[in-house]
């Protein structure tokens, strides 16, 4: 596709036969005028006075001349370009679709008009004519079901008489729709679509081609006897849109077999207070039949609400019915939600031995904005086999309580497996209202158990450092004993020749001769 | 005007009569009001340019970026993105001589003006919404492996799939 033509550079002085006027640069007629120079076929009306009748008629040529003086005039200076890139082109050569959609009463062999597709760009579109059903994000956004049961519904509800065809630069193709299955009772909620992708791709370096998927929305009621206007409302929640910037957020189901638009608001109370302080206008965004769409408000930026505990109240107002729901609110600062986020760091691989306990360790970081302790919990899935995907077992790990910023443990015990092979070991890592913050999967292979020459290496080493030991400790202990015997003796002995001594100079004192002495010290 | 003069103000009154005198008689003729009505008739217009061509080193990712313009009669649209192609290696750009040799990494998006970059894939991705006739610019960006085996001079490539129902 070549570039993008900007309408907005040249002033554009429209004097053709029947169609009288100025144009003025960036106006839409100047848009007009320029789709009409590339085919667009758009038409616009523009002022037929008798003025202007005797300007185009008698100063046509000096004012075309002069507009395009002023347009040079205008494209010299060099800031000119940067000044007309900023603003906003508001044709492109591209596709359109018309009608851009379809709305009605569900029938069967209902004719659904002419629907055509036209091509203002430079390029040949090869394309692809579908019915589709529609798909809806929680979003509101609305696409194409794609999913192969999908497609397959969708062709059986509707035809259409062309099915592909080739689309030139400046041409259009008309394609006739019916609706051959839905009767009355029936709704009809989908698309018939345009799957155009260009006949030509660009070859230059890494380049990226373009193709559209778009067509007219096809939303056919059932007959009004038929209709059921039914929602109902799940639980609404928070969501921290931005610095200080709160979203309330309340989910609606649509149960009936019509497309809902509802309306309503969110008010704001201090817990245990029935005093409100804020409101805030829920945007109705339209539900197709079976699908949910959070419904959105946001909190006023410039009202703070400061750290508490708060509770919310959604009214919404859907088909002739008012609904309502409600949910709390923890701040952790003005316009802060208090934020128990956490994201999982690393699950270590768990060692299991088949007819043993498996030991699962795991670590997390809090990225929240309080302190709290996460629920963990593992679930473990067969992951070969016949029951391959089946839940084997939940159960509940221990995460430790952490600060914010912080890295915390979590720990557990998976009882002994029932069989061999595979297990997949999913870890959850769940916030009190049980939503999952976090998750991660580690496969484990069950070992068999030691054999008895594997295991014995490992029972011989201990006991053969246990026998040194005790034989060491024997040692010890026997020559510490014969120490302390020995010097016992020793101190006997030392006692015993004292004492002789003693008597010896007593009775050398008492005048006893040395003969005497002698043979009492021997007697 | 209240300080008009007598003589000021009969001049004025004989200025009027003479040009009343001399005004063609089709303009003092009664006018009828004739009731041009026009209702707006449903469409939905999607048009985009090619982005720009990237050169893609392993020290710098290639980036371009290409700008929608959605003109809708309804009152708000959704654009979504996803690789046109169904089969191979979806998300990733490819040898435009080889379709089955594709780069390693998948091609990333963001709606220009900041926010995440996020994987292409095969299936639609919400990009961003808008009301009656709008313009939003595409930011793409691709960057080889650190270890990807590429040869100067290959071209790649690859078909964004924008979609815009009118529902």
């Amino acid at each position: 596709m070549s570039p993008v033509r900007r309408v907005t550079e040249p002033p554009v002085a429209v004097c053709a036969t029947g169609r009288y006027g100025l144009v003025l640069p960036g106006s839409p007629a100047a848009a007009a005028a320029a789709n009409r120079s590339y085919g667009s076929g758009s038409r616009h009306p523009v002022v037929d006075s008798g003025v202007s009748r005797f300007v185009s008629s008698h100063l046509c040529l000096p004012l075309s001349l002069a507009f395009i003086a002023a347009a040079a005039l205008q494209v010299s200076p060099p800031d000119a370009h940067a000044r007309k890139t900023d603003r906003q082109p508001l044709a492109l050569g591209g596709l359109t679709v018309s009608p851009g959609q379809l709305n009605g009463f569900a029938a069967r062999d209902l004719g659904l008009g002419r629907v055509e597709l036209h091509n203002s760009s430079p390029v040949t579109y090869r394309v692809e004519v579908a019915p589709a059903l529609l798909a809806q994000a929680r979003s509101g956004v609305a696409t194409p079901d794609a999913r192969p049961q999908a497609v397959r519904a969708a062709q059986r509800h509707m035809v259409s008489d062309t099915k592909s065809f080739v689309l030139r630069p400046g041409a259009s193709k008309r394609v006739t729709a019916k609706l051959v299955t839905p009767t009355a009772t029936h709704n009809f909620y989908g698309a018939l679509t345009f799957h155009a992708t260009p006949v030509t791709r660009a070859k230059q370096g890494a380049s990226l081609n373009t193709a559209f998927w778009t067509g007219p929305g096809v939303l056919l009621r059932p007959a009004a006897k038929h209709t059921h206007s039914r929602a109902s409302l799940d639980a609404c929640f928070v969501r921290q849109a931005g610095v200080r910037q709160l979203s309330y957020v309340v989910p609606v189901r649509n149960r009936g077999n019509i497309a809902l638009l509802p309306a309503g608001s969110v008010v704001v109370r201090r817990a245990g207070v029935k005093r409100v302080v804020s409101t805030a206008k829920l945007e109705g965004k339209r539900i197709y039949p079976r699908f949910v769409v959070d419904q959105v408000a946001r909190q006023d930026a410039k009202r703070l609400l400061p750290k508490g505990d708060y509770v919310l109240s959604a009214r919404m107002k859907v088909g002739r019915r008012t609904l309502t729901t409600s949910c709390s609110m923890r701040l952790a600062g003005p316009n802060t939600l208090a934020s128990s986020d956490a994201r999982l760091l690393e699950l270590a691989p768990p060692l299991s031995t088949r007819g043993e306990p498996t030991p699962v360790q795991a670590s997390y970081r809090n990225t929240g904005n309080i302190t709290f302790e996460p629920r963990a919990q593992i679930v473990i899935r067969a992951a070969d086999g016949a029951g391959k995907g089946k839940v084997w077992r939940t159960l509940p790990m221990r995460a430790a309580r952490t600060a914010p910023h912080q890295t915390g443990r979590i720990s557990g015990i998976v009882p002994e497996l029932p069989t061999g092979g595979r297990y997949e070991f999913q870890l959850r890592l769940l916030d009190e209202h049980g939503r999952e913050l976090d998750q991660a999967v580690q496969l484990v292979t069950q070992r068999p158990p030691a054999s008895l020459r594997d295991r014995l290496p490992g029972w011989l080493l201990p006991a053969l450092a246990a026998f040194v030991l005790l034989v060491a400790l024997t040692l010890y202990r026997r020559r510490t004993e014969r120490r302390r015997v020995s010097a016992a003796n020793a101190r006997i002995q030392r006692t015993a020749k004292r004492h002789t001594e003693l008597r010896v100079r007593r009775m050398a004192a008492e005048g006893s001769s040395t003969h005497t002495i002698n043979k009492e010290t021997y007697k | 005007m209240i300080s008009l003069t007598r003589g000021r103000g009969v001049r004025a009154a004989v200025l009027a009569l003479a040009v009343a005198a001399f005004t063609p008689a089709a303009a003092q003729a009664a006018t009828d009001d004739a009731v041009v009505a026009a209702s707006v008739g449903s469409e939905l217009t999607m048009s985009a340019a090619n982005p720009a061509g990237m050169t893609l080193t392993h020290a710098t990712p290639g980036t371009t970026s290409g700008a929608v313009t959605v003109t809708s009669t309804a009152s708000s649209w959704s654009l979504s993105i996803r690789d046109n192609a169904a089969t191979g290696a979806v998300g990733n750009m490819r040898l435009t001589t080889d379709a089955n040799q594709a780069l390693e990494n998948a091609l990333e998006f963001r709606l220009a003006g900041g926010g995440a970059y996020s994987a292409l894939t095969g299936t639609n991705q919400a990009v961003t919404s808008g009301a009656l006739n709008d313009s939003k610019t595409i930011e793409f960006r691709q960057s080889l492996g650190a270890t990807e085996d590429v040869i100067a001079g290959n071209n790649y490539d690859l078909t964004v799939l924008y979609t815009v129902i009118g529902a």
